[in-house]
C-alpha cells in the first residue's frame, strides 16, 4: 500500500522529466521537416560557433569553480571549527543571499559595477566573477557539511603521530573532505558553463556560452540544433558525474555531505 | 495479480500522459466560435487604462452594448515574429489538398517581412475594406501605398511604424551621427550599443559593408535634378531595397559583413534588445543604435535628468518597419473587422499613441492635434505643473510660459522660424491639408513622425529564404561567439594549473616531499 503513494512522483516524474527528454531527443535527431537526420550533431562538431561557445563556457566555469574553491575552502573550514553561535551567523550569511531570485542579484551587482567603473571593463571577467558571486554559496555548504562531519580525533591523532600542521592539512584534513570538494565542483562548475544571464547582464551579451549558444538556436527557431546541442550537455553532465563518482552509493554520498 | 496491477497502472499512466499530449496537439487555444474573437498581439501594444482594461475590452463592451449578440474578446500576446510564426506553423488545421483551413487566432500583428511570409505561404485572409471606413478615412496615405505597393492593400492593415536610427548624447556631434560608421570609431570604443536581434542586425551589417556605394547614391539622389548622376527617388528606393536585403551576393557578400558586424561587435560596449536604453540614459554609452519607439522613449526618460539625447537616421539610409494586422485563413472575419475599425477611429489611435508611444498610421486633424500641442492649459492646476516639471527636470514652481516652452522643446518642436530648426512637412503622411510644423532636426518629434526625406531614405525589411535565412543567422551567431584564442588559451592555462596542482598532490602523498620529522622523533624505515 505504501508503494502507492509513489505515484504521484512517478507521474510527474513521466510527464516533466522523461517526456521532455524524449521530446528533445526527438528535435536533436530530426530536421526542421521532422524527418530523422545527424545534421544537427555534425554541426556541433563542425561549426567553430558551437567550439568557441564550449570553450568559453569551459573556460568561464574552469575559472570561476577554481576561484570559488579557493574562497570557498577555508571559509567553510573556519566555519566547521568556530564556535556554535558563530557558526549560525556566518552560515546565515552566506546563504542568505541565496533567497533573492538571482537575475535580481545579478542586476543589482550590474549597478553595483556602474557604481565602482567596473561595468565597461572585460565582459568575460565580469562574467566570471559574476558566477563566483552566484554560486560560492553552492560550493561552502558541501564544503562545511563536510568538514563539519569530519572526526576531529584523526587530526589530533595526525598531530600526536609527529606530522606538522602542512603535513596534517594535505595527508589528513584534504583527503578526507575531497567528497565535499567533489561535490562542490560539480554543483559549480555545470550551472557555470550554461547561467546566461550572467553573461547577457554583466558580460553585456558579449560573450557566448553554451547555454546562450541554445537560446540564439531556439530565438532563431532552429530547435533542432539547440537541442542536439542541449544533448551534448547532458552526455558532458553524465560524464563527469560518471568520472567524480556521483552515481556510487548515494547514502555512503549524503553521509559524507554531498549535496546530490 | 500484482503485475497484472502494474500493468494497468502503466497503461492509466500512458493513456494520460497521450490524453494530455492530444490535448496539447489539438491548439492548445480556443476553439473557434462566431462569438469569440482570439486576437494576439506585441506585448505592451495597445492602450491599457489605470484599472487594467485594454483597448481590447473596451471594444468587447461597446460590441455587447451596441449589438444583440454577444462577444468575448480572447487577447493574448506574443514576443519576436519568429515565435508568432512558429506558433502558428504548429498549431493550424488543413484541408485535404494541404492548404491552411485554420489556426488558433482570428488577428494577429506581424512586422512587415513576416506578414510577407505569412502570405507566401498561404496563411492570410483578405479584409474587405468596405467594412474599414475608419480606416479607408484615417488612414495615413503613406502607409496605404506602401502597402498597395506590395500588393497588400486587403491583407494587411497598418497599425504603427517607425525607423531605426542612432540616439546619442553630447558627446558625439551631429556630423557623427549622420553615418553608420561612427559605431566603428575608435573615439567610441566600449561606448556603443549594438542590437542582437539578427533581422536588424544584419541590416546594420549591410548599411557598414556598403558604406561608400550608399553614400554616393545617398548624393545623387539629393543633387540637382540636372545635375551628373542625379536618380530618381524611384530608382533610389529600388536600389536601396536590392542592397539592404541582399543576402551573400556578389555585390554584397557574407563575408563583408560578417567581418563589419565583427569590427562593430568590438567596438561595442554591449549587444542589446532592451537594456540600450538605460545604458543610454545612465551614461555608459554615447551611441544607442535604437527603434524610434525606444529612441523617444530614452530621450523623455533623460530629460528628468536635465540632460538630453537626439536621434538621428545616417544618410546612407536605414529600415523603416510598421506592424500590421493580419487575418490568418479561416478566421472570425466578421469580428475581427469590426476590431480593426474600432482601433482605427481617431480617439483609439490617440490612446494607443498615448500608452505605447509608437507611430500610429491613423491620421487626421485629431492626431495631428493631440501630437503637436503638448503645452498645458491655463486652467492647469499646480499638481499637473509640477509633474509635467518634473519630468522634464525643472522645478515644481516654473511658471506656466517658462514649462510650456520648455515642454515643446523637449517634445522637439521649435518656434517658426527659430535657428537650427527646420519646417517639416507633413503633408506626405497625413494626406491634404496644413501638416507643417517647425521642428529641431533631431529631436524626439521627428523620431516619431520622419520627414518625407527621412522616409525616402529607409527601405524596408523583406523576408529571407529559408536557407539566406540560416546562413545570416549562423553568420551572427559566429559573430556573436566571438574570440576563440581568448577561451582557449585560459582553459589551457586552467587545466594545466589544475593538473599541476594535481600532480604535486600525488607527489606529495607518494611521500616525495616528506618533511623531517618533528623535533624528539626519529624516522624509522619500514
Amino acid at each position: 500500500m505504501r508503494k502507492h503513494l509513489c505515484i504521484p512522483y512517478s507521474v510527474f516524474l513521466v510527464l516533466f522529466v522523461v517526456a521532455p527528454i524524449f521530446i528533445m531527443l526527438f528535435y536533436a535527431f530530426t530536421d526542421a521537416e521532422n524527418h530523422l537526420t545527424l545534421d544537427n550533431f555534425a554541426l556541433i562538431f563542425t561549426d567553430i560557433t558551437v567550439l568557441s561557445a564550449a570553450l568559453a563556457s569551459v573556460s568561464v566555469a574552469l575559472v570561476a569553480t577554481l576561484i570559488c574553491l579557493l574562497i570557498a575552502y577555508p571559509v567553510a573550514y573556519i566555519l566547521a571549527r568556530s564556535g556554535i553561535k558563530r557558526q549560525n551567523a556566518l552560515l546565515i550569511l552566506f546563504i542568505t543571499p541565496m533567497w533573492i531570485n538571482f537575475v535580481m542579484r545579478i542586476n543589482a551587482l550590474k549597478e553595483f559595477f556602474g557604481l565602482i567603473n567596473l561595468l565597461d571593463k572585460s565582459p568575460y571577467i565580469n562574467t566570471i566573477i559574476g558566477m563566483v558571486y552566484d554560486f560560492l554559496p553552492f560550493m561552502i555548504l558541501p564544503l562545511y557539511t563536510t568538514l563539519l562531519k569530519m572526526d576531529k580525533n584523526l587530526i589530533e591523532a595526525s598531530y600526536d603521530l609527529g606530522a606538522g600542521k602542512f603535513t596534517t592539512f594535505v595527508q589528513v584534513i584534504l583527503p578526507m573532505s575531497m567528497p565535499g570538494i567533489v561535490s562542490g565542483i560539480t554543483m559549480v562548475f555545470m550551472p557555470a558553463m550554461t547561467n546566461y544571464v550572467v553573461s547577457d547582464i554583466l558580460g553585456r551579451s558579449q560573450i557566448t556560452i553554451l547555454g546562450k549558444l541554445i537560446e540564439n538556436y531556439f530565438m532563431q527557431t532552429n530547435w533542432n540544433a539547440g537541442a542536439a546541442i542541449s544533448m551534448l550537455l547532458l552526455a558532458i553532465m553524465f560524464v563527469s558525474t560518471w568520472l567524480t563518482g556521483g552515481f556510487k552509493d548515494d547514502g555512503a554520498q549524503a553521509a559524507r555531505g554531498g549535496l546530490w | 495479480m500484482r503485475l497484472f496491477v502494474r500493468f494497468t497502472a502503466l497503461f492509466a499512466l500512458a493513456a494520460l500522459v497521450a490524453g494530455l499530449a492530444a490535448c496539447g496537439g489539438g491548439g492548445g487555444g480556443s476553439q473557434k466560435s462566431a462569438n469569440v474573437l482570439r486576437i494576439c498581439n506585441w506585448e505592451d501594444y495597445i492602450y491599457v487604462d489605470d484599472d487594467g482594461n485594454s483597448l481590447a475590452d473596451e471594444f468587447e463592451d461597446w460590441y455587447n452594448e451596441t449589438h444583440d449578440n454577444k462577444i468575448t474578446v480572447e487577447y493574448t500576446t506574443f514576443g519576436t515574429n519568429e515565435i508568432l510564426f512558429n506558433n502558428m506553423l504548429l498549431n493550424n488545421t488543413k484541408d485535404g489538398n494541404g492548404n491552411y483551413t485554420g489556426f488558433e487566432y482570428d488577428l494577429v500583428c506581424p512586422s512587415d517581412y513576416m506578414i510577407q511570409k505569412m502570405e507566401e505561404k498561404g496563411m492570410l485572409e483578405k479584409f474587405d475594406l468596405d467594412k474599414l471606413d475608419n480606416y479607408t478615412t484615417y488612414g495615413s496615405p503613406y502607409m496605404k501605398e506602401l502597402f498597395e505597393a506590395h500588393g497588400w492593400q486587403d491583407i494587411a492593415i497598418p497599425y504603427t511604424l517607425g525607423t531605426v536610427g542612432i540616439v546619442y548624447n553630447e558627446n558625439v556631434t551631429p556630423e557623427e551621427a549622420s553615418s553608420w560608421e561612427v559605431m566603428l570609431s575608435d573615439k567610441f570604443w566600449n561606448r556603443t550599443t549594438i542590437k542582437d536581434s539578427v533581422r536588424d542586425t544584419y541590416f546594420f551589417g549591410v548599411a557598414l559593408a556598403k558604406l561608400d556605394e550608399l553614400r554616393e547614391l545617398y548624393k545623387n539622389f539629393t543633387s540637382e535634378e540636372d545635375a551628373d548622376g542625379h536618380i530618381s527617388k524611384e530608382f533610389y528606393a529600388g536600389k536601396l531595397a536590392e542592397i539592404f536585403n541582399a543576402v551573400d551576393t556578389e555585390d554584397v557578400p557574407l563575408s563583408l559583413v560578417s567581418e563589419k558586424l565583427r569590427l562593430a561587435k568590438n567596438n561595442s560596449f554591449a549587444l542589446e534588445v532592451d537594456s540600450g536604453k538605460e545604458d543610454v540614459v545612465n551614461g555608459y554609452v554615447d551611441l544607442y543604435l535604437a527603434w524610434s519607439g525606444d529612441a523617444i522613449f530614452a530621450m523623455n526618460e533623460i530629460l528628468s535628468d536635465g540632460k538630453e539625447l537626439k536621434y538621428s537616421v545616417p544618410l546612407e539610409g536605414s529600415n523603416i518597419w510598421y506592424d500590421g494586422w493580419v487575418m490568418p485563413k479561416g478566421a472570425n472575419t466578421e469580428l475581427a473587422q469590426e476590431f480593426i475599425n474600432y482601433i482605427c477611429a481617431p480617439e483609439n489611435a490617440i490612446k494607443n499613441m498615448d500608452y505605447t508611444r509608437y507611430t500610429s498610421a491613423i491620421v487626421g486633424d485629431e492626431v495631428f492635434e493631440y501630437v503637436t500641442d503638448v503645452e498645458l492649459g491655463e486652467d492647469a492646476d499646480a499638481d499637473e505643473i509640477a509633474e509635467a516639471a518634473a519630468s522634464i527636470g525643472l522645478d515644481e514652481d516654473t511658471d506656466l510660459t517658462t514649462l510650456n516652452a520648455a515642454l515643446k522643446k523637449a517634445r522637439g518642436i521649435a518656434e517658426e522660424g527659430e535657428d537650427g530648426a527646420i519646417e517639416l512637412d507633413l503633408g506626405y503622411y497625413f494626406g491634404d491639408g496644413d501638416y507643417t510644423l517647425w521642428v529641431y532636426p533631431d529631436g524626439a518629434f521627428i523620431a516619431q513622425y520622419p520627414s518625407e526625406e527621412i522616409a525616402s531614405r529607409c527601405t524596408i525589411m523583406e523576408t529571407f529564404s529559408d536557407s539566406d535565412n540560416t546562413k545570416v543567422n549562423n553568420m551572427w551567431n559566429r559573430v556573436k561567439a566571438g574570440d576563440i584564442g581568448l577561451y582557449a588559451t585560459v582553459t589551457a592555462v586552467s587545466v594545466g594549473l589544475i593538473a599541476v596542482v594535481a600532480v604535486v598532490f600525488v607527489l606529495i602523498k607518494a611521500g616525495v616531499f616528506r618533511p623531517r620529522p618533528a623535533k624528539g622523533y626519529t624516522k624509522v624505515d619500514d
